[in-house]
């Protein structure tokens, strides 16, 4: 196999890259703005939390479930309304961030839930017995002693999300998989094939390096 | 300091109802060190943790230095819990934060403490729990001991007046258990804080507490200053912690072989005299000592002996021994 594809196209797959990158970076930030809040209200709803409410944390639970159970493909083919009028149009880079970040926040809070899950209950019954009002627990003991997780969390979310992103490209959002879909596979240039897939696991690796990093250094377990 | 008045907890579970705290009335003066000990699901853990309010009691009352928990408001409850510490078995310290963070902790979220007063209150707590060199530290670097002098710290960081105990040595092994309970003695001494603890092991009621109640099935079963409740025990239940913190376990295989078998049990002066070779100087008897141990409680002598009579003046034995001021019982 020779690479001549490759460098004939070179401009366009930077391009494409650039465009998943953008995708996967800005869905990435829209869906943890969303998804933390969220998963700190399920927890803080769920049981023993400082607001616990069985109720609303059934119903509010089962809608997270089920939106993050649909597949991602058919949400975004479900809602291309939705995404035209937050994104002005369910095309291109900005269409395709909205609808990954749509397909994505679900599950980011989810994950956070889980995440603040993991903080001993004791630490959080100490710091009520001095006197730390809920507010105060959540974000000066839960919070803190969660990052580690919720860094975790983050980074399983981005992880999905790059493999998302090329699904929406295939939905005409660009970046790499429309890329390789348009050239590798259409057009039968198994070098650019190769190359593209090559380049996603590098996104992947880089984005699980730097969570794992990060994980470490907050998690003061030595 | 610390009044409760038929205090009742009760938990629903699958349809059963159990009542972890039963009609419980205790009184805790300033300056006590009051051990309550039961065996595990005898409600000790609920009944000290109403004392804060971490569990909310369906009726009765605690009054901490003159105020009902219950009728305080939110604002005033929080307030409250400033001056009632509390450690507990598993330390429960931030594991994200350096012992000087986790010390420093209570008194960031407090109003009036400017940067440099938190950092001169923790280093004063610091070596108060002698753990200077141990500042920036994480806890999992800590042993169970040193955690635990961490949580001390933190619990006294606002100058708490009362500090409850949760189990706070079972999870620590002998000698660690010793310097912790030394060093509670030294807070209650020196700085007067009010100590409740509860805990399953007699060795640490015997070690520090100046009074006792034991708890089962919910309910204060038996109560009162630690030297009259180790000394006569009423309750099974409490004989049976006072038996087991004085005799080792293979007592049971020694008294085997012997008949007209007692036990004597004496404090004060009584320690120090030969009581049983006048005994056998005086009367028609030979005393066999198969245990015995001498103690301090509340910084009193106590001695604690089995023995096994032989001869014809047995019963007059004992009478000269009660006479003494000795508590004689018949095992076997």
């Amino acid at each position: 196999m020779t690479f001549g594809n490759v460098i004939k196209y070179q401009s366009l797959i930077i391009k494409a890259l650039q465009e998943t990158l953008q995708m996967v970076f800005f869905a990435g930030i829209y869906a943890t703005l969303i998804g933390l809040p969220l998963g700190i209200l399920l927890y803080s709803l769920g049981k023993n939390g400082v607001l616990e409410n069985k109720f609303i944390y059934s119903i509010f639970s089962k809608c997270i479930n089920v939106m993050r159970s649909i597949p991602f493909i058919i949400l975004i083919s479900a809602i291309p309304w939705l995404i035209k009028m937050i994104a002005g149009s369910p095309y291109g880079v900005k269409g395709a961030t909205v609808s990954l970040a749509i397909g994505t926040f679900p599950f980011m809070a989810k994950q956070i839930e889980l995440a603040l899950l993991q903080v001993d209950k004791g630490i959080i019954e100490a710091y009520e017995s001095m006197g730390f009002t809920s507010l105060q627990i959540i974000y000066k003991v839960i919070l803190k002693e969660a990052l580690p997780y919720i860094i975790q969390a983050i980074t399983l979310t981005l992880i999905s999300l790059i493999s998302f992103s090329a699904v929406a490209g295939s939905f005409g959002g660009g970046g790499l998989g429309s890329f390789a879909l348009q050239y590798g596979y259409n057009e039968f240039k198994d070098d650019i094939m190769l190359v593209t897939v090559l380049l996603i696991l590098a996104i992947v690796f880089v984005v699980q390096f730097i969570g794992d990093t990060l994980y470490k250094y907050f998690r003061k377990v030595k | 300091m610390i009044e409760i008045k038929n205090l009742h907890k009760q938990f629903h579970l699958n349809n059963t109802i159990i009542n972890a705290v039963d009609d419980v009335t205790l009184s805790i003066e300033k300056g006590d060190i009051y051990g309550i000990i039961g065996y595990s699901g005898a409600g000790k853990s609920t009944l000290i943790r109403c004392l804060n309010l971490l569990e909310k009691y369906d009726s009765g009352e605690v009054i901490v230095a003159g105020e009902e928990l219950k009728s305080l408001s939110k604002p005033q409850l929080l307030k409250k819990r400033e001056s009632i510490g509390m450690i507990f078995q598993h330390f429960n310290l931030l594991q994200s934060s350096t012992v000087y963070e986790n010390i420093a902790s209570p008194l960031k979220n407090t109003k009036g403490y400017t940067k440099e007063a938190i950092k001169q209150r923790v280093h004063e707590l610091l070596k108060l729990v002698d753990l200077e060199d141990k500042i920036h530290a994480y806890p999992s670097q800590l042993s169970g001991g040193q955690k635990q002098r961490v949580a001390i710290a933190r619990a006294l960081s606002r100058h708490c007046n009362i500090l409850l105990c949760d189990e706070a040595t079972s999870a620590l092994d002998p000698n660690t258990t010793h310097s912790i309970l030394s060093l509670l003695k030294k807070i209650n001494q020196e700085l007067g804080v009010t100590i409740v603890l509860i805990t399953h092991q007699m060795e640490v009621v015997k070690t520090i507490c100046n009074k006792i109640a034991v708890m089962e099935n919910g309910k204060v079963v038996e109560k009162g200053n630690l030297l009259d409740v180790f000394f006569s025990p009423t309750h099974p239940t409490t004989k049976q912690f006072v038996e087991q913190s004085q005799y080792p376990d293979e007592l049971e295989s020694v008294l085997k072989n012997h008949e007209h078998v007692y036990s004597l049990s004496f404090v004060g002066e009584v320690v120090d005299q030969p009581i049983l070779s006048n005994l056998q100087k005086q009367l028609d008897i030979n005393v066999n000592i198969l245990f015995g141990n001498i103690e301090f409680l509340v910084g009193r002598k106590i001695g604690n002996m089995i023995i096994a009579f032989t001869g014809t003046q047995i019963q007059e034995a004992i009478s000269v021994l009660a006479k003494q001021g000795v508590q004689v019982k018949e095992i076997k």
